[in-house]
């Protein structure tokens, strides 16, 4: 993973290049959500890809954060800086349980109780509708304060989700390379081999279900702070536990780059998609989008990350002009 | 205003209900059951089939069940022959891969349909659409009673063959353990191609049984996938007594909390009871002991 | 030979900019439409862009705008987050300075608040919430019925109707509610709550279900063991269909039963339910056409252009969004554009504050005088009935086309 560092740096610094650059409001628009599906697709990361946990109900904790900020500030005033930590906290610990029910499910089975998990907590919001105004939703603020976490220009956003996006790249990378992240490959790899070598399989997953339950709902809470707008559709529908996982999936789970790569692809693909062919034949965009994904996923079943690295180390070969010394591996 | 009458309706209904679950997710159980594929396209085929049907009534004004014997094996050839490379790529891929290569098919499949038809709710009435049959207090439509007896009977043949044929035995085989499946001989890969071809032309059993009864849009598939999903999962891996089972358990469970606690919260309590069945029974209500435990050998 | 080729050459290429100038010329009206046109809104949303296109089509054939040709620069939203993203890029890409739309109230909120922070004036046609108008946008115009508005013609048909029937006040009465959960259904019921609480009666029952369900049997059970005197529903179309195919089933006939214009008044659900359609209130805008002399003579003619354009587009009678947005529009190009010369956002604010034309005035009765925060205070909800398979206007009886009958409703007929 430290392997074409520089293309990695690149990437990162992409973004903040474009919105420096530009002043468009529609560029910023797109990179900031394109930025925050990174950010998720991380969060995603480190239980889908470290751990090999495939959840489809990761939506739940983007609304536990969206909501939890929201109804603080909306509430008690407090700002959603502080919120985002609480709706991350919250999370977590909802995390943690949902992990401790579920510590005897694999596969598909853990999968199903992810997504059946999610849809509870849609149809409670929904319905508990003197806390969360139901269907109604809620709306925040909108007078810039960066203290209450609005912010005048888009282009602040930007900053910010790019700010949370390399951050959690940053700890994403490190966790792979730190013993917790040794023992979460030996636990995706086998887990009962990893029993045997005396790793704490069922803290391990807990774990990472709480961390990665609590940057979920960190995105969260930057979604409402963005469109000041929440809904239960727009915060726990299951399009957006789908989408985070593709974007890591696509991107390739296995790395910390993986995920941002992947929702540099994916996002403005459906983005640009809708805008060319959207108002056209209706529909006629999302039969791309789902036929581009079974694509990609055919000619790069690990992700677009590691194709990528396979062909870059397949030009430096052929480019290799110098007779390698004895001894020595090209 | 006694309560026996409520609870006769509340039966029916669950039964009803549960009956249409139980169909929609007997396919379903084959697939995954067999070949460990969480297919999220499962339910579009059951949306194919009920356009197909539904189009067919409309342009010849043939019945939807007759129709059904065309559209049936219909796409069982289809899957047999055009999806073929598809399914065989799927069942060799990692489970991320195939759940996503499956969504992926199910949001273009979708969207094809919105494409071709837009999004209008269609149905169908014909002559015996409103034909009622009294069951106790209720009265049952006779769409509903076709549907549950058919899925019934279909899952009982299905079960014996399961159980009894040489087919049946080589595909219980190689559900169990593919490689050594293959040692015994078996051809794996067409074991695989058959199934995935029964599991989804039943799905397209459930929409002519369907299409008589509801109406038919772009976005049916994804609901009934969910249901099915939950169900197959409860009833227990490669159990077909399971999904009846779990289907008529989710309708029952469905029905009474809609009734006792509040229609809008009826999802929660089935997912809660799902998630909860689950945590005493990891592999489902009749799955295997581990089963949960295992993925494909 | 050279002077021939090339004015050939000039004819070519003065050939192919006339071709390429389908798309708009610099001095085109250019109006963003947003709406939800992929998805689970899609037809609805489709349906309503039609009624769009028709007023634009109808306008550009008798010239324009002051001369100019409209031009709709559409766009798909399906949610908060892409309707955002897609009126940043007609504001910002595409030039648009005035935005049009749509059809969901989570949509048409992202919508204004992008009109906001640009100051381009957000046109809304069909979506309902009382808070577009509630947040303080200072150029958001809403010409049609929002929630308030619906309820209040949903009380109408209980008091005015209902009420007499039963012999008794409203007071007296066992009102029932349902709603499908997504805000639509929720605000209107809100309303409809307030509302009759404020006439001092409660509900005795409020019953919210989750639109795309398969099966209502639990709720029909709830009702019938209820049985209330009065019914009201705020439905989607599918689950009005189940509702009363359900209810049929069950042996549940509400006797009093009125809905609001969403699920009931669309031809699909006449197909859905057949005969059992026959006799159903229904509360919404007077698509089905009102009496003659209750609209003042160009809005009559307006309306039976408009249905005649409409079966001819899409093959069948509007839905009541499409006439919305129809009237919206049309009001738009032909009251409000003229008289404000362009798109400054000051001068459309003027000229819409400044209209005032009284009830009948528009294809669908509404009179025309906006509140300062920008919602027609002259729109509302009159009831609409099926008989002998049309919906006809029956109350108020100024508008009314035909007489109310099977009030209450008879059991299910025998089939």
């Amino acid at each position: 993973m430290n392997n074409n560092f520089r293309l990695q740096l690149a990437l990162l610094a992409a973004p903040m290049a474009v919105a420096l650059l530009t002043s468009d409001s529609f560029i910023h628009d797109s990179l900031t959500q394109v930025l925050m599906w990174g950010v998720l697709a991380l969060a995603w990361n480190i239980l889908g890809g470290y751990a090999r946990q495939i959840s489809v109900g990761h939506v739940a904790f983007f609304g536990i954060g969206a909501y939890t900020s929201t109804l603080l500030r909306i509430g008690f005033d407090v700002s959603p800086w502080l919120g985002m930590i609480a709706g991350g906290l919250l999370a977590a610990l909802a995390g943690v349980l949902l992990g401790l029910v579920t510590f005897r499910l694999r596969g598909p089975f853990f999968t199903m109780a992810t997504i059946a998990f999610a849809e509870v907590l849609r149809i409670l919001a929904v319905n508990l509708r003197g806390l969360t105004k139901g269907s109604e939703g809620l709306t925040l603020d909108s007078t810039p304060n960066v203290a209450m976490f609005v912010f005048g220009s888009l282009r602040t956003y930007v900053f910010v989700a790019w700010a949370m996006m390399v951050g959690l790249f940053l700890l994403s990378w490190m966790l792979g390379r730190s013993k917790t992240g040794l023992r979460l490959l030996a636990f995706r790899e086998d887990e009962t081999a990893a029993q045997s070598l005396g790793i704490n399989t069922y803290r391990l997953r807990l774990f990472a279900m709480g961390l990665s339950a609590f940057f979920t709902a960190v995105g969260g809470t930057f979604y409402a702070q963005f469109l000041l707008f929440i809904d239960p559709d727009s915060v726990f529908g299951v399009d957006i536990s789908l989408q985070m996982a593709l974007i890591a999936v696509v991107g390739g789970i296995g790395s910390a780059i993986g995920p941002i790569i992947g929702t540099y692809l994916v996002v403005p693909f459906g983005q640009v998609l809708r805008a060319e062919l959207g108002a056209q034949l209706a529909g006629l965009h999302l039969v791309v989008y789902g036929l581009g994904l079974i694509l990609v996923l055919w000619k790069m079943p690990d992700g677009v990350w590691p194709a990528l690295e396979r062909l870059i180390a397949r030009l430096s070969r052929r480019n290799a002009t110098t007779v390698p010394k004895p001894g020595t591996v090209a | 205003m006694g309560l026996s009458p409520a609870m006769a309706d509340l039966l029916i209904a669950s039964l009803l209900l549960g009956g249409l679950y139980v169909t929609v997710s007997i396919g379903l159980s084959l697939v995954f059951g067999v070949m460990r594929v969480m297919n999220f396209a499962h339910g579009e085929f059951v949306m194919l089939a009920m356009y197909a049907v539904y189009w067919v009534y409309e342009a010849v004004g043939i019945d939807p069940y007759v129709a059904g014997l065309v559209v049936v094996p219909a796409i069982f050839i289809i899957c047999f022959t055009v999806l073929r490379p598809f399914v065989l790529w799927l069942v060799n891929s990692p489970p991320l891969v195939q759940v996503f290569a499956t969504l992926g098919l199910s949001i273009a499949l979708q969207n094809l349909a919105l494409l071709l038809w837009a999004g209008n709710f269609r149905s169908i009435q014909t002559s015996y659409s409103n034909t009622l049959v009294d069951l106790a207090t209720m009265r049952v439509p006779l769409t509903r009673l076709v549907a549950f007896t058919v899925a019934f009977l279909l899952v009982i043949g299905l079960h014996l063959f399961m159980k009894y044929s040489f087919f049946g035995k080589a595909v219980r085989a190689t559900a169990q353990n593919r490689r050594t499946a293959r040692l015994m001989g078996i051809n794996v890969e067409r074991i695989y191609i058959l199934v995935f071809a029964l599991g989804t032309s039943i799905a397209g059993l459930a929409g002519v049984l369907l299409m008589p009864i509801y109406s038919v849009h772009p976005g049916i598939g994804f609901q009934l996938a969910l249901i099915a999903f939950v169900v197959v999962v409860l009833g227990g891996l490669g159990s077909l007594p399971g999904a009846v089972l779990g289907g008529l358990l989710i309708g029952f469970v469905e029905v009474c909390s809609g009734y006792f606690i509040s229609p809008s919260m009826k999802q929660i309590v089935y997912f809660a009871v799902f998630i909860i069945v689950l945590v005493t029974r990891p592999a489902g209500l009749l799955g295997q002991r581990g089963a949960e435990e295992v993925g494909l050998k | 030979m050279q002077m021939r080729m090339r004015s050939s050459a000039l004819a070519a290429s003065v050939a192919m900019l006339a071709a390429l100038s389908t798309a708009a010329s610099a001095e085109d009206w250019k109006i963003g439409a947003l709406f939800p046109l992929s998805g689970g809104l899609s037809v609805l949303g489709t349906e309503a862009l039609a009624g769009s296109e028709i007023a634009v089509d109808m306008v550009n054939e008798k010239g324009g705008v002051n001369g100019q040709k409209v031009v709709l620069i559409k766009a798909d939203a399906t949610s908060p987050a892409n309707a955002t993203n897609e009126a940043r890029r007609l504001v910002t890409r595409e030039g648009v300075k005035f935005l049009t739309g749509t059809y969901g109230s989570s949509i048409s909120l992202a919508i204004a608040a992008v009109g906001n922070q640009f100051k381009v004036p957000y046109w809304e046609g069909a979506a309902v919430s009382d808070e577009l108008t509630q947040r303080g946008y200072g150029y958001v115009f809403r010409l049609n019925d929002n929630a308030t508005a619906m309820a209040a013609g949903l009380v109408q048909a209980v008091d005015e109707i209902f009420a007499p029937k039963l012999g008794k006040e409203m007071k007296a009465l066992k009102i029932a509610i349902i709603h499908e959960d997504s805000a639509f259904g929720t605000s209107i019921a809100k309303d409809f709550e307030a509302q009759i609480k404020e006439k001092g009666v409660a509900l005795a029952a409020l019953e919210p279900y989750a639109a795309n369900t398969q099966d209502l049997s639990p709720l029909v059970l709830r009702l019938k063991e209820l049985n209330p005197d009065v019914l009201v529903a705020t439905q989607y179309f599918n689950d009005a269909v189940l509702l009363w195919r359900q209810a049929r089933n069950a042996s549940y006939k509400p006797k009093y039963f009125v809905a609001i214009g969403a699920g009931q008044s669309t031809p699909d659900y006449r197909k859905g339910v057949g005969e059992d359609a026959e006799g159903v209130l229904i509360a919404d805008v007077p698509s089905a056409g009102v009496k003659a002399d209750a609209l003042v003579p160009e809005a009559a003619e307006l309306q039976k252009e408009f249905i005649k354009r409409y079966k001819e587009k899409m093959g069948k009678d509007p839905a009541s969004h499409s006439t919305r947005h129809f009237s919206a529009m049309h009001v738009l190009l032909t009251k409000v554009l003229p008289k404000a010369g362009s798109f400054d956002p000051d001068k459309i604010k003027a000229a819409v504050m400044a209209l005032d034309e009284p009830i009948g005035s528009t294809i669908l009765g509404f009179g025309i005088k906006f509140a300062p925060e920008g919602q027609n205070s002259r729109s509302f909800n009159v009831i609409l009935q099926w008989q002998k398979g049309e919906l006809v206007t029956v109350w108020p009886q100024r508008f009314a086309t035909a007489a109310p009958i099977m009030v209450p409703l008879p059991d299910w007929a025998a089939k």
